[in-house]
């Protein structure tokens, strides 16, 4: 099958060369000269019925000789013809007598002198089909890349008939020179009138082009082409080479963006331009084996209280009746902020003891704790009672200096490991107090304000485990501060949650 | 291997000229360029008028062809269909004492032959629906003057027994025939559009 398609494909494409060449071929004008010479002696010269005959002397031109013309046309009798009868001069004007063009006549020409009669000829001649279809009258106006040729046919001989008259159809070739080449423009003219213009476009401008036109008839293909004329295209002066390019050109690209627009709309195009999820951004990040973090500064904590007579958060209720307020006023907010101005500073002696492994950290700690032990302010971390999240707030307090405490903020002492936190009854000293270790307990401490000796902080390590029971005991003491009183009046009170 | 791909450019050259020629709306083309290169033929077939036959041609005395007027609303489909018919059928008398040449006879005869079918093909859809036609006298009057025009040339031609002046003199009036051809021929272009979709 392969060996087929091959010589298929070259067949096809050899044929179809072959065939255009043989209808441009064929389609192809076909003007013949306008000489007529069929005969020795006898030259018909005929230009848009107009006939010349002409007679060639014999050999002998020293003597005159005589002619005599005589013509028929077929079924008709001999005619002579009255302007030719022994006359001397070679040629015989026969466009008269040839009044039928369509008929065919035969022209015979005896020569004769004074002495001898010497031979005739005839000549076979019709005029439709062999008059020579004059050159018409060509005016060339010139445009930038094209030239305006205006055509008009040469008036024929007849009586009262136009070529058009004649022939109805005419023929118009129309040959461009230049330097390139010539070229031929073959124009099929519908319009019967006798004067028109075509337009010869796609020219070069400031280029010398020379243009001649040929008339010619479907059965009479004789014509005389008229004489080159030339003329230069004018130089196109016109700044922008077509605005109506350039404007098609922009319809095309709005239309085109248009389209795009209205994909991109519908869905069918998407550029990403979502961003990833913070989760799947996470994990883009710790997966990256790119670079190194700092290896985590574990400090430990240790927080002594020595004396607390109180500790006032930022709990809506008095200083004076905590016990009773307590539970009154105690607020669903949650341990979020603390009111200054409600504050009875505690005369809490905190000394803490930090073991940090670097050295930045423990100095920066060593700051802090030195300030901090003027105040009666412990720092503290607070717990926000939220169910749904393990928000971590640290609440340094405002006493501290602000230095220390924006740098405490961000030090790296208090990266405190949270599997050394421990929770207790300040009275009772730090080892003697339960420690909170496991993560699956979460137990806020919360003491009143009357009782309260220390704040027991509390970090929740892992809010999945938070047990729903917890929870709902939380909820249920906040919602019936009597049952708080019990929490109050221990200081090593839990609060599960 | 170049066998096959001849074969293949033969096939497609006959095909492609065939499939070529079938376009009905542009039949006037085609009919004027036959037209001419029968006409051309014609006169090819034989050489000058023989002067001894002009005596004859004095018997011979046919109504002008070219004096057939057609009315605006004619057909000229049918008459010209008619002419090229009546011409194979004038050519296919007995040609003996005729001098032309064999082969230019022959070509003459095919170029008629083509003429005619291509004609057809374009033309009997049309030509059915003609003949119904209430306003069809006028087309029945030039179809009678064509058939008196031809039948004078065929009685012409039994009396002067199909001799080589009578088909000299016959040979120089068909070449008039064409004429008329041609001007009729122009005249199809004009007629409307043969659709095609059959």
């Amino acid at each position: 099958m392969q060996s087929l398609v091959g010589p298929v494909y070259n067949g096809i494409a050899f044929a179809v060369l072959f065939e255009c060449f043989l209808i441009v071929a064929t389609f192809s004008f076909n003007l013949e000269a306008c000489v007529i010479n069929p005969s020795q002696k006898l030259t018909m010269k005929s230009h848009n019925f107009e006939h010349i005959l002409l007679l060639e002397p014999g050999s002998n031109t020293t003597m005159p000789t005589y002619y005599h013309v005589m013509y028929i046309s077929f079924r008709f009798e001999w005619k002579i013809a009255k302007e030719c009868s022994n006359t001397t001069r070679p040629f015989c004007n026969l466009t008269k007598e040839y009044e039928d063009y369509t008929h065919t006549y035969i022209a015979m020409v005896q020569s004769s002198t004074e002495r001898e009669e010497l031979n005739s000829s005839i000549l076979e001649f019709t005029p439709y089909t062999s008059t020579c279809l004059g050159p018409p009258a060509v005016n060339l106006t010139a445009c930038p890349t094209c030239i305006n040729v205006t055509i008009k046919l040469p008036a024929s001989y007849l009586k009262e008939k136009s070529l058009i008259d004649v022939y109805q159809k005419l023929d118009y070739t129309i040959t461009v020179e230049s330097f390139d080449g010539k070229e031929k423009i073959p124009i099929k003219n519908e319009t019967s009138q006798e004067s028109f213009s075509y337009v010869v476009g796609s020219l070069h401008s400031n280029t010398n082009y020379c243009v001649s036109v040929a008339v010619a008839a479907s059965l009479n293909r004789h014509s005389a082409p008229s004489a080159l004329k030339c003329i230069i295209t004018r130089s196109s002066t016109q700044p922008g080479y077509g605005i109506i390019p350039i404007l098609n050109g922009g319809l095309v690209s709005l239309v085109i963006g248009i389209f795009l627009l209205v994909l991109y709309k519908g869905g069918f195009i998407c550029l990403r331009s979502k961003p990833w999820p913070k989760v799947l951004v996470c994990l883009f990040i710790f997966n990256l084996p790119v670079h190194e973090p700092d290896p985590e500064k574990v400090c430990s904590v240790q927080v002594m209280y020595k004396e607390m007579e109180k500790t006032v958060w930022g709990y809506s209720y008095d200083d004076s009746e905590s016990d009773s307020e307590n539970s009154d006023e105690y607020t669903r907010h949650g341990i979020l902020g603390r009111v200054p101005g409600s504050h009875a500073k505690s005369n809490t002696f905190m000394h803490q003891t930090t073991d940090c492994t670097s050295a930045e950290s423990s100095s920066q700690a060593i700051e802090f704790l030195s300030s901090d032990a003027e105040n009666s302010e412990e720092h503290q971390s607070v717990i926000r009672e939220n169910e749904s999240t393990s928000g971590e707030f640290f609440h340094p307090s405002s006493e501290v200096n602000s230095s220390s405490t924006s740098g405490l903020s961000n030090s790296a002492c208090f990266n405190i490991n949270l599997n050394t936190v421990m929770l207790g009854d300040p009275d009772k000293t730090w080892d003697d107090s339960a420690t909170l270790i496991s993560h699956q307990k979460d137990a806020v401490d919360l003491q009143d304000s009357s009782a309260s000796d220390a704040l027991v902080s509390k970090i929740f390590t892992d809010t999945v485990d938070v047990k729903k029971p917890d929870c709902h005991n939380i909820s249920h003491e906040w919602q019936k501060p009597s049952v708080s009183d019990e929490s109050d009046a221990s200081d090593s009170e839990y609060v599960r949650r | 291997m170049f066998s096959r791909s001849l074969l293949q450019f033969c096939l497609v050259l006959l095909f492609s000229s065939e499939i070529s020629c079938l376009d009905c709306n542009r039949i006037h083309v085609l009919q004027t360029r036959m037209n001419s290169e029968s006409l051309e033929r014609l006169e090819k077939m034989g050489g000058h008028f023989p002067f001894q036959c002009l005596t004859e041609s004095k018997a011979f005395k046919p109504r002008d062809i070219l004096k057939l007027r057609m009315s605006q609303q004619e057909n000229a489909k049918g008459a010209i269909q008619q002419i090229l018919q009546e011409l194979f059928h004038i050519f296919n008398n007995n040609l003996t004492q005729a001098v032309w040449n064999e082969a230019s006879i022959k070509e003459f005869q095919n170029g008629l032959h083509q003429q005619i079918e291509k004609l057809e093909t374009c033309l009997s859809a049309e030509m059915e629906k003609e003949m119904t036609y209430l306003g069809n006298g006028n087309l029945l009057l030039t179809s009678l003057k064509l058939k008196r025009y031809f039948q004078t040339i065929d009685d012409f031609l039994k009396e002067k027994q199909y001799s080589l002046c009578a088909w000299e003199i016959i040979r120089a009036e068909i070449s008039r025939c064409f004429l008329i051809l041609d001007i009729l021929t122009d005249r199809l272009k004009n007629e409307g559009t043969i659709f095609a979709f059959f």
